[in-house]
């Protein structure tokens, strides 16, 4: 048999998520997941269209509270906090739980105040200095900076899809977050730059947690280390990717990664 | 294992049953190559023999049609899970069921070199052995066309009546040299055609291993794969 | 699941023949419809461009003649004029009495029949003596000798001096012009006085500036209340029976007859809570109410067309809800708004009927110093002139008109303006 590991099992997890149902009015979207988010990992969320993985992805940071018919139960900690508790300040948790989005969406402004728009609201640079650091910071580990040092002013929407989603990525870094939700971040991008994402994505590994939400199974193959797959709102089997791959345990997980869903 | 599900996609579907066909092909054709190799033996059968030499090609091309297949499917369709774990097992298969062929090639090419050695007691035995090496590889093909790690596991288990052939005919073949020098060059051969059937139950057992994992991804336990034959040291 | 009987069928089917009779005169009458199509859109352009060009034709053929002015030259000796005012006396600066109390009128009477003959004081404006008074308290040294004053004819030589007249002012333009005495001018009066009775007099600037504090009044109340409540309803509101209500009933106001907001003005902001009458500060309160429900529904549609994207983008890094509306929503609404505002304003610019109410339909010849003060606005200045007998209002009426239109279309290109300075693409 192959090392399983347990959804809960994980001996140090950024993110633990207990018996979480999500409804949307009186649907029920996630249906009592229990999940860990490895700190050192990649984990994707692989799963059909309308499985939940999103939405899950979403309840993380709390995105989905700006649905208002969205419900969540269950907890969900963040090393041990909860975050849906009064205690939690849900700015400062989605500082702190950054989001990168399906299609690339710089803000219409310069690629510099892109990235400077995170440091300047949270008050994380003194000055101009510091604040030139941050955004050069963040610019190198997105893997965006030789390609747009000499035009920072340039509007972030001038760049190609590609460069946007590292754009993004750059914005979500320069907050400095724990842990990084990618919902489905190279569907709208070609191969070449998809590559350039996932690159990007395995040398962002062990600095943040990554949690990726994809369509594209080879994708959740190539750059995670923890694969969960959703099936109707349930997570039907979580594991090391290399079995989910190679040896899924489910027969709805070998169906839907084989091809043979539906 | 398989869910009777199939693919979205149905040409993987048709590329996956050609593929088996194709395994199933040549295993049938090294089945027959080793029937007729050892009633070419049995009957001092030169012509059969030459056959079975010449016959030997077809399962060379097949081996070579395969494994392009299998690099096609594998870059065309991205097969995943129990599709990948066929894929590679299938490989794999190939690559033996070939050797088995050589094997039963072997024997073929040894019959003109010997006399008529139907009064030898050993031959016999020989037929018996290779009739259920034989059956390793009849069955062991069903069971991964069938995708059945149960019948894997037994094909396993009779690796061991081959191995207990192989060291009885052994033991005679030794005696037998031992009785009348003059034997020696023929028992020679008859031991390298022993030897040869006991590769082939190996290679039979390796193939099931193969089906085992692929079925159902787990690698087979070790107390039921087939003891790796010992040469009794002679004396 | 296709059946093998059903593929069969789909193979066996005859091949489509693209260049069959039927199928050719299918593809011809597709193409006339298209034509047909084009043809009808192309003049239903053509029409309303001809409408615009008719009104803007006919207004500016009418109304040009109202910026310009004939004037009549009056050489007066005040050797012999009937007159006296010690110069000195004005120079001191204590003539005003001596001024108020000079026969100007008469003066002006004596030196036109000297000039023109009898009954030549007919010619001028009847408010003509007031300039030549003007001038004298200017300068005082014009006492002195004899001054040629340059001044507005009556309308009725206007009209004759500018196209056909009555014959008797025919007559009276060929004598005045024979003796080079005819000239016209830019009718600076008319861009910078207040209303008069007579039409030579009469001027745009009071209701102008009218018009212009009345709109002040109006944007700065319509403008935050309008944006601030559709920012509330798209961003902050739930989406429940309450908000459906609150939405249906800002649709039903803008669609209000604007009559009816005249007449709660009248009852609530004059008789209630005693604001003065007449006022751009009434008026303009009037126009917000009317003005801000087509901001909020524009300003509504404006923020609903910024992309979720970017309110998620502000989120996904932690923004607060009024970060994401102050620092992304709003800017990239605003182009819209600005708009949806500028459309509004145009509209209260024009409107006239609840400012009836109101009493903005009082003569005031003096242009207005504040927002309290008594005022008219230009729709209800043409409205006005264009009930007047004097054929001499005629002219001043299309001339309104063009000085109105004017003042639309620079809010329009206004907006214009704005939408490509700050429209940005994501």
């Amino acid at each position: 048999m192959p090392d399983s590991i347990s959804p809960t099992g994980t001996p140090n997890p950024k993110m633990t998520a207990r018996n979480v149902s999500v409804y949307y009015g009186d649907k029920k979207a996630i249906d009592n997941v229990s999940i860990d988010v490895d700190r050192d990992n990649v984990t994707a969320f692989i799963g059909p269209s309308g499985c939940g993985k999103s939405t899950f992805l979403r309840t993380l940071n709390r995105m989905n509270d700006t649905i208002p018919s969205a419900r969540v139960e269950g907890d969900i900690k963040l090393d041990g906090e909860d975050i849906y508790s009064s205690a939690m300040d849900v700015v400062q948790l989605r500082a702190r739980v950054g989001m990168v989005f399906q299609k690339p969406n710089p803000f219409p402004k310069s690629i510099y105040d892109n990235v400077a728009y995170g440091p300047k609201i949270h008050g994380l640079a003194e000055g101009k200095v510091e604040l030139d650091t941050i955004v050069e910071r963040s610019l190198k580990r997105a893997g965006l900076w030789e390609e747009v040092k000499d035009r920072l002013t340039d509007s972030g929407t001038a760049l190609s899809g590609g460069q946007q989603q590292r754009l993004c990525i750059a914005r979500a870094i320069a907050v400095d977050p724990e842990v990084i939700l990618m919902d489905e971040p190279c569907s709208a991008l070609d191969p070449i730059a998809t590559a350039k994402i996932e690159e990007l994505i395995h040398e962002l590994r062990g600095r943040y947690a990554i949690v990726i939400v994809t369509h594209n199974m080879q994708q959740a193959a190539r750059v995670s280390q923890r694969t969960a797959f959703f099936h109707l709102g349930n997570l039907v089997e979580y594991g090391q990717t290399t079995d989910i791959f190679t040896n899924p345990r489910e027969t709805r997980t070998k169906d839907y990664i084989t091809g043979r869903y539906g | 294992m398989n869910t009777g599900m199939d693919h979205t996609v149905k040409a993987f579907d048709d590329d996956l049953s050609e593929l088996r066909g194709m395994i199933s092909e040549m295993g049938g054709r090294s089945e027959l190559a080793l029937d007729q190799a050892m009633r070419a033996l049995a009957n001092h059968d030169l012509e059969l023999a030459e056959k079975v030499v010449v016959s030997d090609k077809v399962i060379d091309e097949l081996e070579a049609e395969v494994e392009k297949r299998i690099v096609q499917v594998m870059a065309l369709r991205a097969p995943m899970a129990d599709d990948l774990r066929e894929m590679v097992a299938a490989m794999k298969i190939a690559g033996v069921v070939e050797r088995i062929g050589d094997y039963a090639k072997n024997i073929a090419k040894r019959i003109p070199l010997m006399t008529d050695s139907r009064s030898i007691e050993a031959v016999s035995l020989l037929v018996s052995m290779a009739d259920i090496a034989k059956e390793m590889v009849h069955d062991v093909l069903d069971a991964f066309a069938a995708r059945d790690a149960d019948v894997a596991v037994r094909v396993c288990e009779r690796d061991q009546a081959v191995d207990d052939f192989y060291n009885s005919i052994f033991r005679t073949l030794v005696t037998f040299m031992m009785e009348n020098p003059r034997n020696i060059g023929e028992s020679a051969h008859l031991l390298f055609v022993a030897k040869n059937i006991e590769r082939i139950g190996d290679h039979a057992t390796n193939v099931a291993e193969m089906v085992y994992y692929a079925v159902t991804g787990d690698r087979l336990p070790d107390r039921e794969r087939g003891e790796n034959p010992t040469d009794e040291p002679v004396g | 699941m296709n059946s093998p009987d059903a593929l069969d069928a789909a193979v066996d089917r005859t091949p489509t023949d693209w260049n069959a009779p039927d199928m050719q005169a299918r593809i011809r009458r597709r193409y006339a419809s298209e034509r047909r199509f084009k043809y009808v859109g192309l003049s239903a352009v053509a029409a309303s461009a001809a409408f615009l060009a008719f009104l803007l034709i006919v207004m500016i053929g009418n109304g040009i003649g109202g910026f310009t002015q004939t004037r009549i030259a009056l050489p007066v000796d005040f050797e012999t004029a009937p007159i006296s005012v010690d110069p000195d006396l004005l120079r001191s600066g204590s003539g005003e009495a001596a001024l108020a109390n000079a026969d100007f009128q008469g003066l002006v009477e004596y030196a036109a029949t000297a000039a023109y003959g009898p009954g030549a004081n007919q010619y001028f404006s009847d408010g003509a003596w007031v300039l030549v008074r003007r001038q004298i308290a200017a300068n005082p040294d014009l006492l002195l000798g004899k001054t040629v004053f340059d001044l507005p004819a009556a309308s009725d030589i206007d009209i004759a001096n500018k196209s056909e007249g009555s014959a008797e002012a025919e007559r009276a333009v060929k004598l005045l012009d024979s003796r080079h005495a005819l000239s016209k001018s830019l009718n600076v009066a008319f861009l910078t006085g207040g209303d008069a009775t007579d039409p030579a007099l009469a001027g745009i600037w009071g209701a102008l500036k009218g018009s212009l504090l009345t709109m002040l009044v109006t944007l700065v109340l319509a403008f935050p209340v309008g944006v601030l409540a559709s920012l509330y309803l798209e961003e902050y509101a739930a989406r429940n029976r309450l908000t459906d209500i609150i939405e249906v009933s800002i649709n039903n106001l803008a669609a209000v007859p604007s009559i009816i907001f005249g007449l709660l003005a009248l009852a609530v902001f004059i008789n209630l809570f005693g604001m003065p009458t007449s006022s751009p500060l009434v008026g303009g309160v009037t126009l917000a109410l009317m003005t801000m429900p087509v901001i909020v529904i524009a300003g509504r549609n404006a923020i609903k067309s910024v992309p979720p994207s970017i309110r998620d983008a502000a989120l996904g890094v932690g923004a607060s809800r009024v970060q994401v509306v102050f620092h992304h929503v709003l800017p990239l609404a605003l182009p819209g708004i600005l708009t949806g505002t500028i459309i509004g304003m145009a509209r209260a610019l024009g409107e006239t009927a609840p400012l009836l109410l109101i009493g903005m339909r009082a003569f005031i010849a003096d242009p207005p110093g504040g927002i309290t003060d008594p005022s008219t606005v230009l729709p209800m200045q043409i409205f006005l002139w264009s009930d007047e007998v004097d054929k001499g209002f005629v002219e001043k009426t299309s001339a309104a008109i063009i000085v109105l239109l004017v003042v639309l279309l620079s809010m329009n290109a206004f907006a214009v303006y704005l939408r490509n300075r700050f429209e940005k693409r994501w």
